[in-house]
């Protein structure tokens, strides 16, 4: 056997491991989720081939646009605010000082916690009887008199009030990324941007923003891949209510497969949430490109 | 070559750590607590004949039951026994779950002492999938202590109501958050009064009888006159049994376990139970709900299973375990001479008999509890009920529609 | 990075606002887990402790275990918890055991990552391996397609290998995870390294597992770290995969029994000091993991490119 056979086979023996978790735990799944959305699926009995039938039925049903809107409303609520605090916490973290790399370490405690952890300790604060923030939102004078102040019996305000606790969780990590991009950013351009008089607004706006641009593209595309896979943070503190105006399209998804037990249909979902990422992302790239 | 070889070893031993179980033994999955007691009462009685059986019972508990058995059938894991919270029965039996136990059941002289509704659940074709096991039966209770004088009709009822809201009381709540506490609680009136959930083979909606519209104003109403809690559409199950226990609330639906539960907040509750009543009060009605038990086609021993069964729909399975802790025998020949039915349980042994209580026969109980949920909703915080039963019933019916 | 050449005190008055707003949550679920009952159910809250107790981790912590009971022993097994109010009963697991639980997944997820990860890294980085560049592509899609769309895939394959309801069906999917990063970040760390070191140890006749362990692992620490550290952090804070493929009482993940504890009951009914303790409980191992290997969870996102 040649050497370079050899090297050939040893090498791949080395990634045999992680190519055999990739093909039975990820590839094996995505092309059989393709194929199980083709078909029905009984629980006993043999699977039925209707092709595209699951697809038709879930676009033909309500649930599936009300969960999708609602959906792509919170992808762009949280999206903007999850950016301002990373940017501002970024740009505050991009200086050389004593105390920066406390602040910065506090910014991302969040991030470390884990997603079910945060919601609880949310639910808990926005509590309608015991909960802190409304207490406090009580003493600057919201809420009706007489009753309860709760966020949750209304869509709207349950979903800002999600957002806020999104925002405080997941700032951190859009805020190292932007900060990486943000220390490639050489001191000339300052230097320069400096001795021509410009104000910190304008440096910030033409030239920090621009040379960011693939910074942001990176923070943005992360933050709405995850906006649109929302699960747990909906799932804890709102279950989806009032009346399911905060489910989200994976939470369809889980009910689907998990509480319906229509897997055809489930598979279908998975399918078509994997089709709008994808859609989205390639678009974002797109817009991004000009950044190189 | 040796860490693969680890790796293989390791595996293996990982992978046979899982449980392994003993032929002989039965395994029943419960909802409720007094199976622990049944189970027990059924291994002494094996001991006793000499047979060498003995149940493992497997308590789930109410809220993961349906979907943790389901994937148990689904990934072929041997449950022998399963007591099935009884609506979601039809879905079971249609899919072939579960085991025939048609001519086990008529080979028993109780057979037609059996609670018909309950039976019905079981019923596939004709053919019989699941008994009756326990029974829990809802109906009103009201505190006498801030009610001395039960409301007979809805129109005392809602004379009550005026009378407690003016003096900034909760007369009933119930809970508006809850699927499950509402079709147990709530739905029935609605069918004393002549209206229907769905028909009786399941495949039509019907949400929008007139009678269920009416009964729907009559509680949206009492919410306008304002002796239940404007944010009701909020509260769960606990809020408004912990509120009535507290002595909070003059009366709330509730079921025939509460007659135990009361026992301990007499201090505070003087306990009166009756029936849910139509508008004038002359019919009444109560949902038969609780559990029916049945053999999974995954078990591993259905005579055992079959043993098991027998024991639980026996005299001392049904009288001196059930009752005596506080449920409603599923046979009616045990009612008479029963020395656990006390006045209160009779209300609810009663209401059995009466031809507006049922349970509703669907294949999609689980799907169909969010329009019935959203249904409930909607009313409570305000919107017209036509409106909202039309378009909801749309709903549901386009999931009956759709299949199971 | 700039020298900061502005008015210092707006700097530290805005990020130390900042550090008490981001902060304020934890310290409240902090308080809130140790206030005796009648301050911590109040419609007035108090904004440090005026009293002081443990029950509540005491509670939690020792949950009695409802699994599988023989019956003869159900008389006196009390161990059920059963609801005071509705008689309902709910198989519930004590925090100590639900800790464990997600402890065994966690620590074989980050065993499981490094051993496969650093095989794949080394392999990809010192073989010429025939398609070496699609394996690696290959290797990174996972973080491209999200898991909630192949769960009901996921959830058949477990099926079929009898991995359902079982510690290492969920490693296996979690150490598949971090594959994009695990493989990704020890490819970096084994490229940094001369290509002649393994040269010579070949050379002089080293069998190619003792060059991994003596010779390139020691070099590859800040990589090994990184993978730990997100290995961990995937791992413990998994919620769904937990959520829906583990189903006995007795494995349950400690996210999931919180969630148990948060979402049963009544609004009345006093969960809220379990539910902080039981938070609490839940930070305390990944902010230590955090405390000690910050820099490879920053390195873990920006591939080492922020200075510390």
């Amino acid at each position: 056997m040649s050497r370079l056979r050899r090297e050939q086979i040893v090498g791949l023996l080395m990634t045999l491991p992680a190519l055999l978790l990739l093909s039975i735990f990820f590839l094996y799944p995505l092309f059989n989720s393709f194929w199980m959305s083709l078909h029905k699926w009984p629980l006993f009995g043999k699977p039925k081939w209707v092709g595209l039938d699951n697809y038709v039925w879930m676009i033909n049903d309500e649930r599936f646009w009300q969960c999708l809107k609602f959906t792509l409303v919170y992808t762009i609520t949280v999206t903007p605010m999850l950016f301002i605090v990373a940017i501002g916490t970024a740009l505050l973290c991009n200086v050389k000082t004593w105390g920066t790399t406390f602040f910065r370490s506090i910014y991302f405690l969040p991030v470390v916690m884990s997603f079910a952890t945060a919601s609880f300790v949310w639910l808990w604060l926005y509590s309608e009887w015991y909960g802190v923030i409304i207490f406090l939102l009580k003493a600057i004078g919201f809420g009706p008199e007489d009753g309860q102040l709760s966020v949750w019996t209304d869509g709207w305000t349950a979903m800002w009030a999600v957002n806020a606790m999104v925002t405080w969780k997941f700032a951190g990590i859009q805020m190292i990324i932007l900060l990486a991009g943000l220390q490639s950013i050489r001191d000339d351009y300052y230097e320069a941007s400096r001795l021509m008089g410009a104000s910190r607004f304008q440096t910030i706006w033409n030239i920090t923003l621009p040379l960011l641009r693939p910074s942001i593209a990176l923070a943005l595309i992360l933050s709405i891949a995850g906006s649109i896979q929302a699960y747990e943070q909906f799932q804890i503190m709102t279950r989806g209510g009032p009346m399911n105006e905060t489910k989200t399209l994976v939470m369809l998804t889980i009910g689907m497969g998990f509480d319906y037990f229509k897997l055809g249909p489930a598979a279908a979902l998975g399918v078509i949430i994997m089709s709008i990422l994808f859609v989205i992302t390639l678009i974002q790239l797109r817009l991004f490109r000009k950044a190189y | 070559m040796n860490y693969i070889l680890k790796f293989l070893i390791i595996f293996s031993t990982i992978f046979s750590i899982s449980k392994t179980v003993l032929s002989e033994e039965l395994i029943i999955w419960s909802r409720g607590g007094w199976s622990d007691w049944m189970v027990e009462g059924f291994n002494k009685k094996m001991a006793d004949e000499g047979k060498d059986i003995v149940a493992l019972n497997n308590l789930i508990g109410h809220a993961d039951f349906q979907v943790k058995f389901t994937a148990a059938l689904a990934a072929g894991e041997r449950v022998d026994v399963a007591n099935i919270d009884l609506i979601n029965v039809p879905y079971y039996a249609e899919i072939g779950a579960l085991e025939d136990i048609t001519d086990f059941l008529k080979s028993k002289d109780y057979y037609d002492k059996l609670l018909k509704g309950m039976l019905a659940l079981g019923t596939n074709n004709g053919r019989h999938f699941a008994a009756p096991n326990a029974a829990d039966v809802s109906g009103y209770v009201v505190n006498k202590k801030l009610i001395p004088n039960p409301p007979t009709n809805w129109a005392e009822m809602t004379e009550l109501c005026k009378q407690f809201a003016a003096d900034g009381k909760i007369l009933i709540a119930w809970p508006g958050n809850n699927y499950g506490g509402q079709i147990f609680t709530v739905m029935p009136v609605a069918w004393a009064n002549g209206g229907s959930w769905t028909s009786f083979d399941g495949s039509k909606a019907e949400l929008n009888h007139p009678k269920t519209i009416e009964m729907y104003e009559h509680y949206q109403n009492m919410i306008n006159i304002g002796c239940v809690p404007k944010n009701v559409s909020s509260w769960g199950w606990g809020d408004k049994q912990d509120g009535f226990l507290a002595g909070d609330i003059g009366m709330i639906g509730t079921g025939n376990f509460m007659i135990n539960v009361v026992k301990d907040h007499l201090d505070k509750v003087d306990p009166h139970f009756m029936a849910f009543m139509s508008k004038d009060g002359s019919t009444k009605s109560a949902f038969i709900g609780g559990d029916l038990i049945a053999i999974p086609v995954t078990t591993g021993n259905k005579e055992a299973a079959l043993e098991y069964i027998e024991y639980v729909l026996s005299y001392e399975g049904q009288v001196e375990v059930y009752t005596k802790n506080g449920g409603i025998p599923v046979r009616s020949d045990l009612f008479e001479g029963n020395p656990y039915l006390t006045d209160q349980h009779m209300v609810f042994a009663n209401a059995v008999n009466e031809p507006a209580a049922s349970a509703p026969f669907t294949y999609v109980y689980q799907e169909l509890m969010d329009p019935w949920l959203v249904f409930n909703q909607r009313i409570w915080n305000g919107e017209d009920v036509k409106t909202v039963a039309d378009e909801q019933t749309a709903a549901m019916q386009k999931i009956i529609d759709s299949g199971y | 990075m700039k020298k900061y050449s502005g008015d210092w005190y707006w700097y530290y008055v805005i990020n130390s606002v900042l550090v008490i707003l981001i902060l304020f949550p934890i310290y409240w679920t902090f308080i809130s887990s140790v206030k005796k009952p009648d301050e911590l159910i109040t419609s007035e809250p108090t904004f440090y402790p005026h009293t002081w107790t443990w029950q509540y981790y005491d509670r939690i912590w020792n949950y009695d275990t409802a699994v599988l009971t023989s019956a003869t022993t159900a008389t006196n097994n009390s161990s059920k918890k059963i609801h005071k109010t509705t008689g309902s009963v709910t198989q519930t697991i004590g925090i100590d055991d639900a800790f464990t639980n997600s402890a065994i997944v966690s620590v074989g997820t980050i065993i499981f990552s490094i051993i496969v990860s650093t095989f794949a890294g080394y392999g990809l980085t010192f073989f010429r391996i025939p398609f070496k560049e699609v394996l690696f592509i290959l290797l990174i899609t996972p973080i491209l397609v999200p898991a909630i769309s192949l769960i009901i895939p996921i959830y058949k394959l477990l099926k079929v290998l009898g991995l359902t309801d079982s510690y290492l069906g969920l490693i296996f999917l979690h150490t598949t995870a971090m594959l994009p990063i695990g493989v990704f970040m020890m490819r970096n760390a084994f490229s940094s390294i001369p290509n002649s070191l393994r040269e010579v140890a070949l050379l002089e006749g080293t069998s190619e597992l003792k060059i991994i362990g003596n010779v390139m692992l020691p070099l590859a620490i800040p990589g090994l770290l990184t993978v730990m550290v997100f290995a961990m952090y995937i791992s413990w804070n998994d919620y769904v995969l937990a959520f829906l493929f583990i189903n006995s009482p007795e494995k349950t993940m400690l996210n999931i029994a919180l969630a148990k504890i948060a979402l049963g009951g009544s609004q009345f009914e006093m969960k809220w000091g379990s539910l902080t303790a039981g938070s609490m409980i839940s930070f305390i191992p990944i902010i230590i993991f955090y405390t000690l290997l910050q820099r490879y969870f920053v390195r873990g996102i920006t591939g080492s490119a922020v200075k510390e």
